[in-house]
């Protein structure tokens, strides 16, 4: 399924609940800086390999904002997106994996989640639909 | 350390009581509030929450999820401290939809909607929006006037973007047309939202017509809620309102009444800013009030007061008691609420605690509202111990201890220098009413955005003359009298008795002037009338008197006397706390 960037964005937003699309794509930015920062080099090619469009533009595009982290990825999102808890940067990272499964197939989600570390494995895990609407889990 | 001020700390702090002149058992019995019943509900929804239940509506083939059973214990505990059930069940809804539950979910069955389950958790039948009251805003109105205006507004015109005549036999209410972009692109948004502006702008209307300025969340809530008695609630809408298995016709009506009332189209969480979109909240909230019963005032009040955690707050109707204005403690549930909204999005306690620290600098009296936070989460442990509670201690807990120790040193200070009680305390009222003047100009200036240069109290005593009974005389709420000075851009303004006097006169005359640079002192004024809801001030300086060999009896009494303003009216607690000052002072041996 190939989707535009617009397109991607407006469904970031819907999944996180933002009040603006400009903060879609503030997440996924953040998201993927500390992809980059915590993955190996190598994984971090393999999930560039990976990534469809209009993601992979994004993903290829984002800075590395920081040499060396410390700790799992959700920890720096938290302080470098100035989060007030560290579930709501679980949640950055859940919103962002959600959006992204939603336009790949079963293998290849199935490759980027063996390539990330465990504490965000199991966030790719938990989101698998993090849509709104109680019904829509049911659905999807 | 010296063993008065030892004695003055401990006697001020041993019961939360004994810092304010409210009446926490009254509390207890639903008698105008039942804010405990909140404070104790919600702890029990965060123990619930840490036992891994699940807090979603969902649509699984079972007759009770874990939804229902909280909500029977909310609503349970709820109607323990006092809440007539209706009131139990709304307020229990607006609790777990903060905790995280979802408004609605599924079509035709299961057909979950958290108004209803709480509802029906508390046994009572369901309402209609027309019997809904308002809050209390000195008058108040319900949703009679939305309702009356939609029903009037339906016989008038063809509200429908078709002539429904036309419909072919057989397809009235099937998926031919719920299901369909007739539906769902045309009938419910179009005339949800035509009905939805109708029914706000009635609400406003009915506010305003009533002496009231507007609540514009409720005319909002109120607005949307009669137009989903009448539209069909649940349905999904066309891509242009909203994606599928996301948005349903409540955020489309809400986002009409928003807009009829200019609210702002994104609210933010105190202490956190998160954001949110205004238009679902008020759809969301709207369906709730649909569903959950008839709740009375006093119902809608505490409804009202757990949507005090949008930081907007008061200037657009969310709530009242979470700042600026330091109201009567029977308001405040704005703490429990953040709390349980932070640790439903899976905030820990170390999280929370700071956040909660942080909600205290929405107010023109920070240290008192620290102060008035923590005795309340003291009280409400009585009635149930909880994670929330837990939190909101350790985050007042230091606030409170170097608030009231500050003014049992300088207390102490001062008295040990020679100075009389009467004398001490009037220099510390006076004192008080300056640092509400600062407060409230500089934050005013920001808020009008003018240069509000100063507010000067010139006199602020009881007795303005409207009322010749004792009672007026003695306590300042019941008949105040103040001259005030203000010096708003430049330009002075001087009002004598501006309650009795100044203010009904330029309001009645229509002096939009006049009233427009009251804008400038009202909230100051406003909190000097709701003082005594923390009475830290009066109760250390009578405690320290009491410690430093004062009859306590007559040491309550003095400070009741001089510290007139900041006490407001009758302190029952302030005779017990100058007794057990005395008391322990007797004990000490050191």
């Amino acid at each position: 399924m190939v989707i535009s960037k617009e397109d991607h964005l407006r469904r970031v937003t819907v999944l996180g609940q933002y009040c603006y699309p400009e903060r879609a794509e503030e997440t996924i930015r953040l998201v993927f800086s500390c992809l980059k920062c915590v993955l190996p080099v190598e994984a971090s090619g393999r999930i560039l390999e990976l990534l469809p469009e209009p993601v992979r533009s994004i993903w290829e595009s984002t800075t590395l904002r920081r040499e060396i982290a410390d700790g799992d990825g959700v920890t720096l999102a938290k302080e470098m997106g100035g989060y007030p808890y560290k579930a709501a940067a679980e949640k950055a990272f859940e919103v962002v994996f959600a959006s992204i499964r939603e336009i790949m197939d079963d293998v290849k989600i199935r490759e980027i989640m063996d390539l990330l570390p465990s504490p965000l494995e199991i966030l790719f895990v938990r989101s698998k639909s993090c849509a709104l609407d109680g019904s829509a889990e049911d659905f999807l | 350390m010296e063993r008065e001020i030892t004695a003055t700390f401990r006697a001020a702090t041993a019961k939360p009581d004994y810092l304010t002149t409210e009446k926490f058992d009254a509390m207890l019995g639903g008698w105008g509030v039942f804010n405990l019943g909140v404070w104790a509900a919600a702890n029990v929804i965060a123990k619930e929450i840490q036992k891994g239940k699940k807090l979603k509506l969902e649509v699984t083939n079972e007759a009770y999820t874990d939804v229902d059973e909280i909500a029977k214990k909310a609503v349970k505990k709820l109607m323990e401290c006092g809440a007539d059930p209706a009131n139990a069940a709304l307020s229990a809804a607006a609790l777990l939809y903060w905790a995280g539950v979802n408004v609605q979910c599924g079509i035709p069955c299961p057909n979950r909607k958290l108004g209803a389950v709480t509802r029906m958790a508390a046994g009572i039948p369901s309402g209609r929006v027309s019997s809904i009251p308002t809050e209390k805003l000195n008058n108040k109105v319900s949703g009679f006037a939305a309702t009356l205006a939609i029903y009037q507004a339906l016989e008038k015109e063809h509200l429908a973007p078709y002539d429904s005549k036309l419909l072919p036999l057989g397809i009235g209410g099937s998926p031919f047309v719920g299901h369909t972009s007739i539906g769902e692109d045309h009938l419910f948004p179009k005339l949800g939202q035509k009905l939805a502006r109708i029914g706000t702008r009635a609400m406003m209307k009915a506010y305003e017509s009533a002496g009231m300025k507007p609540c514009r969340w409720m005319s909002a809530l109120l607005g949307t809620a009669a137009t989903l008695e009448i539209i069909h609630p649940d349905a999904y809408v066309g891509e242009e309102y909203g994606q599928f298995l996301i948005t349903r016709t409540p955020e489309v009506v809400a986002t009409a009444a928003v807009e009829e009332t200019g609210m702002p189209e994104v609210v933010h969480i105190r202490g956190t800013n998160e954001e949110l979109k205004t238009a679902r909240l008020v759809g969301d909230v709207a369906l709730i009030l649909k569903d959950s019963g008839t709740p009375t005032v006093v119902g809608m009040i505490m409804f009202n007061e757990i949507f005090s955690i949008i930081k907007e707050g008061a200037a657009v109707g969310f709530g009242r008691a979470g700042g600026p204005l330091l109201l009567p403690l029977n308001h405040w549930v704005t703490a429990p609420s953040l709390a349980l909204y932070l640790l439903g999005k899976g905030a820990t306690e170390e999280e929370i605690i700071p956040i909660i620290r942080e909600s205290a600098n929405g107010f023109f009296q920070k240290e008192d509202a620290t102060v008035a936070t923590n005795i309340l989460a003291r009280r409400a442990e009585f009635v149930e111990r909880g994670p929330l509670t837990e939190a909101i201690i350790r985050a007042t807990e230091p606030g409170m201890t170097n608030a009231i120790s500050k003014r049992t040193v300088y207390a102490y200070q001062q008295m040990k220098s020679g100075k009389t009680l009467a004398e001490l305390l009037d220099n510390v009222q006076r004192k008080h009413i300056e640092t509400i003047a600062v407060a409230v100009a500089a934050a005013m200036s920001k808020t009008l955005n003018k240069d509000i240069e100063y507010i000067k109290f010139k006199t602020v005593r009881p007795g303005a003359g409207r009322r010749t009974h004792k009672f007026a005389q003695r306590h300042f709420a019941f008949d105040a009298y103040i001259d005030v000075e203000v010096k708003v851009d430049g330009r002075v303004y001087e009002w004598e008795n501006l309650l009795a006097k100044a203010a009904p006169e330029a309001l009645l005359k229509g002096d939009k002037e006049t009233m427009d640079a009251l804008a400038a002192v009202g909230m100051a004024v406003t909190e000097l009338l709701n003082s005594g809801a923390c009475s830290m001030d009066v109760v250390v300086c009578a405690c320290m008197a009491a410690a430093m060999g004062m009859d306590p009896k007559e040491a309550a009494e003095k400070a009741a006397e001089v510290g007139n303003v900041i006490i407001a009216m009758p302190s029952l607690s302030l005779k017990k706390a100058t007794q057990l000052a005395s008391d322990i002072m007797k004990g000490l041996d050191f």
